[in-house]
């Protein structure tokens, strides 16, 4: 015995002391100060040693500077950008769950000796494999001395380039092969170990990594989904628009029959009292996720031919839709904005091309074929491919003057090219000549458009108008009949004859100010073209820019940190959690003919509420908490990916040092993330207990 | 178990005492001090000018003192000491401990020691033995200076220096980040100091002096710093890529209209060689709205006047030489050509990466920093210059002389490419390249950074260092700061390729940029005199505004020039966004804030209106702050740069044979009216 109760009370809390103590000091202690600082206007650089001023006292002040005051705006936009970035936790929970199952079936066999037999057969393929791919990439032997095209390997060789991709293949499949062969071999705890691992690699490695796999253009993930995308777009080209139509409401309407169907099924069980409340509303909540996905399933199956249902915006301004646009302008808003500033605007949305511009433009839809032609003709006169090194000058000025009189090149381009190869200490190299007498016809066929040009061109040097520029045009098309692709000679049209919709917009909002920006709106909807091309239309399907774009940054991160959450912790805690079922369950059931699935809802699921449970909330509190560590390291903020926690940091440090604000963030978090717990702790456990 | 802990803890305890008292860490210290001592010793043998009042005496003094500490071991000529061995080099160390504490009557470890927070740069070492040195040849008497690049952070250094316990010398960037460290009371007013000592504000660059100083409420300026070195951006171009295509090399002053011609030009040459190259990398939304004469404050900064038709003009060039005329790079691509970790957004794409890219040729044209330099000299050495010597020595018909002078090249320049070599020696490496290594060198052309008006614009600030006002050795940093206005603190930080130095007065000699060594084959235009041109002619501060944070301006600013950069809006929009939302924060700083309230109606000359319907600008109408009223003074501004520029401008062209200047589309067609 010890001693009197409050004896062993003393001594309980001596030994306790020290983590008291610094529970206290180091914690506690802080909290409830920055409680206190959240109810000034606490600044480090206002308030300090040096400064005579003190924190003064503001109530709630800076409380409501942020749920509905100057700083609100940005507190509801990071707040939500945080919620958003929880959308991935049901995700992270439902394939623990799902990877927690896999590693807890029996995958592999039992006896030792089978799977290492399985395992030799798994490590011969691998061998097999790799070596099949080391030789089957081998990189080309007669592209050692030409160098890379690629955007970024400009410095490599060809050979270099297949020589580092063989590398990497042959090393993809041997990883793939290892794992499979490590597998079998040891077992399902190498999987369990090999899922686990992205749990211990360091955040900012990992963070790091995916950036590098989100590269718009050359990074893995879109390297995987262009071709995906490409097929895609072949296969709805080379298809009728109303297949997709079709396809688009049928999956929607699908989607409407089943999400019906199983409310109904569930207000039925409701009513019976087979389910309690809580479950039904867990059943409607599924309902309307599948809903919403077939919706727009459907949508965008409708979306993706050309001339789609819905029109995705509007084309640019013709010169007469300028002209209608203007004088409804004048005549809805005479008097609300400055003359001289109209003037102007009229001004930029009828100024055209320059006269050399325009030729300029045009001729050069011709050096695509220009240099095709030069390479022929020189690989027929010089029995030479292009990039083979250097002529003989009598070579040179043979090919040159062949040249000039086949195409009956201009004088001032013959000239130059005559120069080129007249100079005795240069001889040039063939890919130089190719590339000056392509330069040359370009010039030579434009002689010819300025030629056809000029009695069209305004006076005194002027510039063309729009409208002017496209009859230009329209007068060269016809001088060249036959000369031109259609598509090319609209696409100049198009961007030298056109007012840009959001152009046209801004301009004239800036000068009849924002309170008349519905009425601009209205002058230019009805004015301009809807643009009705699909997805696949213009540039196509494109892969998303991915940390680029605001639209996909925040998407991107949610798919990282569900990869990032799939093996970790939660996977550990259901493996935990299946564990200890009792196996007498599922014999019972078995017993009365359930099959896997009915197996798995009735005995595994309720079975793992409780792990459910505490993975939901802790989860919860860590997804309002996180997103800080992704935003600092991958995005930098950028691409709208700020959320609360970064926003916090910002404001108490990175350069605002606004101490007491940034207290009243971390304050309104906590209640935010206890209000969640609560209603997490009532309805949950209420769940877990039916 | 308990004996296998027992004996790691003994182990560690051993090893740990072995440390402390064996190896004797604090026999090395001083060295540093002693290799000062040497090349003061030296240079006052060489020229007694050189040394401060009575400093020749002490340090005479000194000397004797250690060479009776050290036996005679000590050589005759100090400098020798160095090219001992370390074990020998020792006891003269000993030696030189041992006279100090005599002399000063305080030991090496308690001499003065300044702790500056400045980044681990290997070239802060050599400037700190240059301020031991100096300090020694000036005064007489030794100070020591440490670097501490972890503390560096703003935030650090702040809460560093109000809790007490901060670094004597603390770095600082930029207007900004100096109203700070002011508003703080962290950093010390050394105006009457500097006047007295002669590091003064007019020493400096004029765009630097808003990043040492600031200005009070009655208009006097209050300075607080000296600038390390001064930091903007040029034009780089590669030259042979401009040769090869036949486009005349820029130099500038030049408008976009032009660069985007020259661009093209160079893209289309490329393309018709089967290459994909983007004509001009790292230009910035921010910065081209500024070079066209947009403003972000009017000049009393108590509003937003950014959008202007300048401004405007400034952001359409913009957003046209990324999605009109195809010649910049989207943020995507540039962010697709980008190394892992490296670059971010198309005017971000940082430092090394993005000049690795730019090595690579990704680029023809690229704006970038004079501290590039180190890794592009790298890239050259490694790939061209190091393979081409070993090839010419392994010639048997190879000269001793060439030979020991390629070697003397080939040891230096491995050891670092920034240590200077002999003229002969680089005249030796230079031979050595034949015309097939000269087109591998990534050969460098430094212009002007062309604008929508056509006149340079550079957006300067400064890397400058301020004094803790808690420094226990105020009176140290006090010279520190005057060592930073002396021309071998200046010469290094141009020789270091460092940017360029704070003074105008040490920027420039008959060759160029001052001070040896020689730039590397390939890179010699990073002496070009256009970097002085740019900070003396062409450079202004960055605008700041005590009404809003420089942070805050950056979160209300960058997300709207991130949808231009992507091209969810237009150029007119973002302008009018962005000023917006800049006023609607000023307006509510001033609602919320009286001090500053009042400071604002103090300058503007009338009461400010808190009514949130009421515009901020509206406000200013009939004071000489209003909007026509900035508009008129900032279009002629405007004309006299451009009038400038044209000066500027004539004769400058470097034209290449049978093509014109800069490229025009005329010149690309052939055609001229």
């Amino acid at each position: 015995m010890i001693g009197s109760g409050r004896k062993r009370l003393l001594i309980a809390l001596l030994f306790l002391l020290p983590n008291l103590a610094g529970f206290l000091l180091f914690t506690a202690g802080p909290v409830v100060f920055s409680l206190y600082l959240s109810f000034t206007d606490t600044s480090l650089t206002e308030h300090n040693r040096y400064s005579d001023a003190s924190p003064r006292w503001v109530g709630l002040d800076n409380y409501a500077r942020l749920l509905w005051g100057d700083e609100s705006v940005f507190f509801w936009d990071y707040f939500w950008n945080t919620v958003f970035l929880m959308i991935g936790i049901p995700l992270s929970i439902f394939g623990s769950l799902a990877l927690a199952l896999l590693l807890n079936s029996k995958a592999t066999p039992a006896k030792p000796k089978s799977r290492w037999l399985l395992s030799g057969v798994a490590a011969a393929f691998t061998l097999i494999a790799c070596f099949g791919t080391w030789v089957l990439a081998a990189p080309d032997e007669a592209a050692r001395a030409v160098m890379s095209t690629e955007t970024g390997l400009t410095d490599l060789t060809v050979y270099e380039v297949q020589t580092l991709r063989r590398n990497g293949l042959t090393l993809f499949v041997g990883l793939v092969g290892v794992v499979v062969t490590a597998g079998l071999g040891i077992g399902q705890m190498f999987f369990r170990a090999a899922f686990y691992l992205p749990t211990l690699l360091a955040g900012v490695a990992m963070f790091l990594l995916w950036k590098t796999l989100y590269r718009p253009r050359g990074g893995l993930i879109n390297a995987v989904l262009d071709p995906i995308l490409g097929a895609v777009e072949t296969m709805v080209e080379a298809t009728p628009a109303w297949l997709w139509y079709g396809l688009g409401i049928a999956t929607a309407a699908l989607g409407v029959f089943l999400s019906v169907r199983l409310t109904v099924t569930g207000v039925g069980r409701l009513r019976h009292g087979d389910v309690g409340p809580a479950a039904f509303g867990t059943r409607v909540m599924l309902t309307l996720t599948l809903l919403a996905s077939m919706v727009g399933l459907g949508v965008v199956l409708a979306q993706l031919p050309a001339k789609a249902l819905l029109p995705s915006g509007y084309l640019p301004l013709t010169p007469e839709q300028s002209d209608r646009a203007l004088a409804s302008f004048e005549g809805e808003l005479g008097g609300e904005y400055d003359e001289l500033e109209f003037t102007a605007v009229r001004s930029n949305f009828e100024r055209g091309p320059a006269f050399e511009d325009l030729v300029a433009r045009l001729a050069s839809i011709k050096s695509e074929e220009a240099t095709a032609r030069v390479q022929r003709h020189v690989a027929e006169t010089t029995r030479r491919a292009a990039e083979e090194g250097v002529l003989s000058r009598e070579e040179a000025v043979a090919s040159v003057e062949a040249f000039i009189a086949e195409f009956d090149v201009a004088s001032a381009p013959a000239s130059q090219l005559r120069e080129l190869v007249a100079d005795p200490d240069r001889t040039p190299q063939l890919r130089v000549l190719v590339d000056a007498m392509s330069v040359a016809l370009v010039r030579t066929f434009g002689e010819r458009i300025a030629d056809v040009l000029d009695p069209l061109a305004p006076a005194d040097g002027a510039a063309f108008t729009k409208a002017g520029a496209g009859r230009a045009i329209d007068a060269v098309a016809e001088a060249f009949a036959g000369e031109f692709e259609p598509a090319a000679i609209e696409a100049v049209r198009r961007e030298l004859t056109t007012v840009a919709y959001r152009d046209a917009y801004s301009q004239l909002v800036s000068i009849a100010g924002e309170d008349n920006e519905a009425a601009v709106a209205a002058i230019l909807t009805e004015t301009a073209s809807r643009d009705r091309a699909g997805l696949t239309a213009g540039a196509g399907l494109e892969p998303p820019e991915w940390l680029i774009s605001s639209r996909w940054a925040k998407t991107a991160l949610i798919i990282m940190g569900v990869w990032l959450g799939i093996g970790g912790g939660n996977m550990l805690l259901y493996l935990a959690g299946l564990s200890n079922i009792a196996p007498e369950l599922y014999e019972a059931a078995a017993i009365d003919g359930a099959t896997g699935w009915q197996r798995f809802i009735h005995v595994t699921w309720p079975q793992l509420a409780p792990t459910t449970f505490f993975i939901v909330i802790m989860s919860t509190i860590g997804g309002l908490q996180g997103g800080f560590e992704q935003a600092l390291v991958m995005t930098q903020g950028k691409a709208d990916t700020i959320v609360l926690t970064y926003y916090l940091y910002n404001l108490a440090f990175n350069g605002n040092f606004q101490l007491g604000l940034a207290s009243a963030v971390a304050w309104i978090m906590f209640a935010i993330i206890f209000a969640m717990t609560a209603f997490n702790f009532r309805f949950g456990s209420r769940m877990t207990n039916e | 178990m308990r004996w296998l802990i027992a004996g790691l803890v003994l182990v560690w305890g051993v090893f740990t005492a072995f440390a402390y008292l064996v190896v004797l860490p604090e026999e090395q210290a001083g060295e540093e001090l002693m290799r000062a001592y040497t090349s003061v010793a030296e240079a006052i043998e060489a020229d007694a000018t050189v040394a401060g009042p009575g400093v020749e005496a002490k340090v005479a003094a000194f000397v004797a003192a250690w060479r009776e500490r050290a036996g005679g071991a000590l050589p005759d000529d100090l400098e020798t000491l160095w090219s001992m061995e370390a074990d020998t080099r020792r006891p003269l160390l000993v030696a030189f401990r041992e006279a100090f504490q005599e002399i000063y009557g305080f030991g090496i470890e308690d001499a003065p020691t300044l702790v500056w927070s400045t980044d681990d740069n290997p070239a802060r070492q050599v400037q700190c033995q240059l301020f031991r040195e100096w300090h020694l040849l000036n005064y007489g008497t030794p100070a020591d200076i440490v670097t501490d690049p972890s503390n560096r952070d703003i935030t650090k250094a702040i809460v560093q220096c109000v809790a007490g316990k901060g670094p004597d010398l603390i770095e600082s960037y930029g207007p900004e980040q100096l109203r700070q460290f002011v508003e703080s009371g962290v950093a010390l007013d050394v105006t009457e100091a500097a006047q007295e000592d002669g590091f003064g504000l007019d020493m400096a660059f004029e765009a630097a002096k808003p990043s040492m100083a600031t200005r009070g409420p009655d208009g006097e300026w209050r300075q607080y710093a000296f600038p390390c070195n001064v930091g903007y951006t040029v034009l780089f171009y590669h030259q042979d890529l401009f040769e090869a295509a036949e486009v005349a090399k820029p130099r500038g002053p030049w408008s976009v209209e032009e660069a985007t011609a020259t661009a093209r030009r160079l893209i289309d040459h490329a393309e018709r060689e089967g290459t994909r190259r983007f004509g001009i990398m790292n230009l910035g939304a921010w910065d081209m709205g500024v070079h066209a004469g947009g403003r972000f404050f009017n000049e009393s900064a108590t509003a937003s006047l950014y959008n202007t038709p300048e401004t405007v003009r400034g952001l359409t060039a913009y957003h046209d030489m990324i999605y009109r005329d195809d010649v910049a790079p989207t943020p995507a691509e540039a962010a697709s050509v980008a190394a892992a970790g490296g670059a971010t957004m198309n005017a971000g794409a940082e430092a090394a990466s993005a000049s690795s890219l730019f090595a690579a040729k990704v680029a023809a044209m690229y704006v970038g920093g004079r501290w590039e330099y180190v890794s592009l000299a790298e890239r050259n050495r490694d790939r061209v210059i190091l393979p081409a010597i070993a090839r010419r020595l392994a010639e048997d018909s190879l000269d001793d002389e060439t030979r020991q002078l390629l070697i003397e090249a080939r040891e230096t320049i491995r050891q670092d490419v920034l240590l200077p070599i002999s003229d002969e020696a680089h005249a030796a490496m230079n031979a050595a390249l034949t015309d097939e290594d000269r087109a591998g060198l990534v050969r460098l052309g430094v212009a002007h950074v062309p604008t929508a008006i056509g006149a340079p614009t550079y957006n300067a600030g400064a890397r400058v260092a301020l004094v803790n006002r808690s420094s226990e050795h105020v009176d140290l940093a006090l010279r520190f700061l005057r060592f930073l206005g002396s021309e071998a603190y200046n010469e290094q930080i141009n020789q270091t390729y460092d940017s360029i130095c704070g003074v105008p007065a040490f920027t420039l000699d008959d060759d160029g940029i001052s001070g040896p060594p020689r730039a590397l084959p390939g890179l010699e235009e990073m002496d070009s005199p256009v970097f002085v041109e740019a900070m003396d002619e062409w450079a202004r501060s960055e605008q700041i505004s005590p009404f809003i944070t420089r942070t805050r301006l950056g979160e209300l600013v960058g997300p709207v020039l991130e949808d231009l950069q992507n091209d969810a809006l237009g150029p007119a929009e973002a302008a009018r966004l962005i000023e917006r939302r800049i006023n609607e924060q000023i307006s509510a700083n001033l609602r919320r804030n009286e001090m500053l309230r009042g400071r604002w109606e103090a300058i503007v000359g009338k009461a400010f209106d808190p009514d949130p319907s009421l515009y901020l600008p509206d406000q200013l109408e009939e004071t000489e702050h209003s909007r026509s009223a900035f508009r008129e003074r900032m279009l002629r501004v405007i004309d006299d740069k451009q009038r400038q520029a044209a000066e500027a401008a004539v004769g400058k062209a470097d034209g290449v044979s049978g093509s014109d200047s800069f490229g025009s589309p005329a010149a690309a067609s052939g055609v001229t009216r």
